[in-house]
């Protein structure tokens, strides 16, 4: 296998891992953490606390840190390709957005997981979740800008 | 840049198609399992704030979008003199869009929806979400075969040129 048919493949894969990452960020923007309105924060702690906090931390870091680290090796590989600047754009432009999410990932992660420190505190248990809702709200974005970016790039350079 | 219909219609078949498996391997792999850990009731308490309430209207108009961006990407690559593996990719894809249809419609969603009946029954609540859980598995395995099936379709157009 040729080294562009190669990249191409990471491409889809990247691309692939980057749409499961965009949507369960944006299921848990939109269904998930508005339900602590309804039941209550410490309630809602419980639940992610079991949720997030228990199989979330493998499922997400696959996601996460599998899709951001396939889709900045793709953007790194494309340099090397010499492809058109159109077709290597796109590329670069999902690597550098793949980085802004993992860093708010990196902010937004320590927030959620400091709820285990406030046991019991409403009110301060609706500040780490204001405070996480708002970094998720970001880190949703990204991630589907990067996965609608990464189909473009697909789009552009698997025609050859 | 030019995008033809085929191609940007299967394109966003796969956007939809990514979104509804992660929706669906989110509650299947991390949701349903915290229910164990916080009780039957409590994750009642949750499921009716979070499934019955948000949930109602994103994964509503998430599954009609699903349903038309997929029927129109099928007949748009169908009419586009497809080969036998492309043609063969988009079957798939719309059959599973067609039996996630099935399996929510007819055993997935009244099996959610049926915990209403029993609100407060312990008990019963698990055997509702014991229930849904075995459909909800099946729809997480339809919905990722189904999201391949749109990749496979995507590239196949892609390679068409």
């Amino acid at each position: 296998m040729s080294a562009p048919t190669l990249w191409l493949v990471l491409l889809g894969v990247a691309a692939a891992l980057d749409g499961l990452l965009a949507g369960a960020s944006v299921d848990q923007s939109i269904k998930q953490l508005p339900a602590r309105h309804r039941i209550g924060m410490r309630a809602y702690s419980a639940y992610s606390k079991a949720s997030d906090l228990a199989n979330g931390r493998f499922l997400y870091p696959a996601l996460g840190v599998g899709g951001a680290a396939l889709t900045i090796a793709a953007a790194i590989l494309a340099l090397t390709l010499h492809l058109p600047t159109g077709h290597l754009a796109p590329v670069l432009v999902a690597g550098v957005l793949s980085v802004a999410h993992s860093i708010t990932t990196a902010r937004a992660a320590p927030i959620n997981w400091s709820q285990r420190t406030v046991d019991n505190n409403e009110a301060a248990l609706a500040l780490t979740f204001l405070r996480f809702a708002r970094w998720q709200a970001a880190r949703a974005v990204l991630q589907v800008a990067t996965f609608l970016v990464m189909l473009w790039a697909l789009a552009l350079n698997g025609g050859g | 840049m030019h995008i033809d219909i085929p191609l940007g219609l299967v394109t966003a078949a796969v956007v939809v198609s990514a979104v509804a498996a992660a929706a669906s391997l989110d509650q299947s792999i991390k949701q349903l399992p915290a229910r164990r850990t916080i009780g039957a009731l409590a994750y009642s308490n949750y499921s009716l704030a979070a499934d019955a309430h948000n949930g109602l209207l994103w994964y509503v108009p998430l599954a009609v979008t699903w349903v038309v961006v997929t029927l129109a990407a099928a007949i748009s690559g169908w009419s586009d003199h497809p080969g036998e593996v492309r043609a063969l990719a988009l079957a798939a894809m719309f059959v599973g869009v067609t039996a996630h249809i099935l399996v929510t419609g007819v055993f997935a969603a009244p099996a959610l929806l049926a915990q209403r009946r029993v609100a407060g029954d312990e008990r019963a609540l698990e055997r509702v979400f014991d229930r849904f859980e075995r459909w909800q598995t099946v729809r997480s395995l339809i919905d990722t075969a189904t999201l391949g099936a749109s990749v496979w379709a995507l590239l196949g157009t892609i390679s068409n040129g």
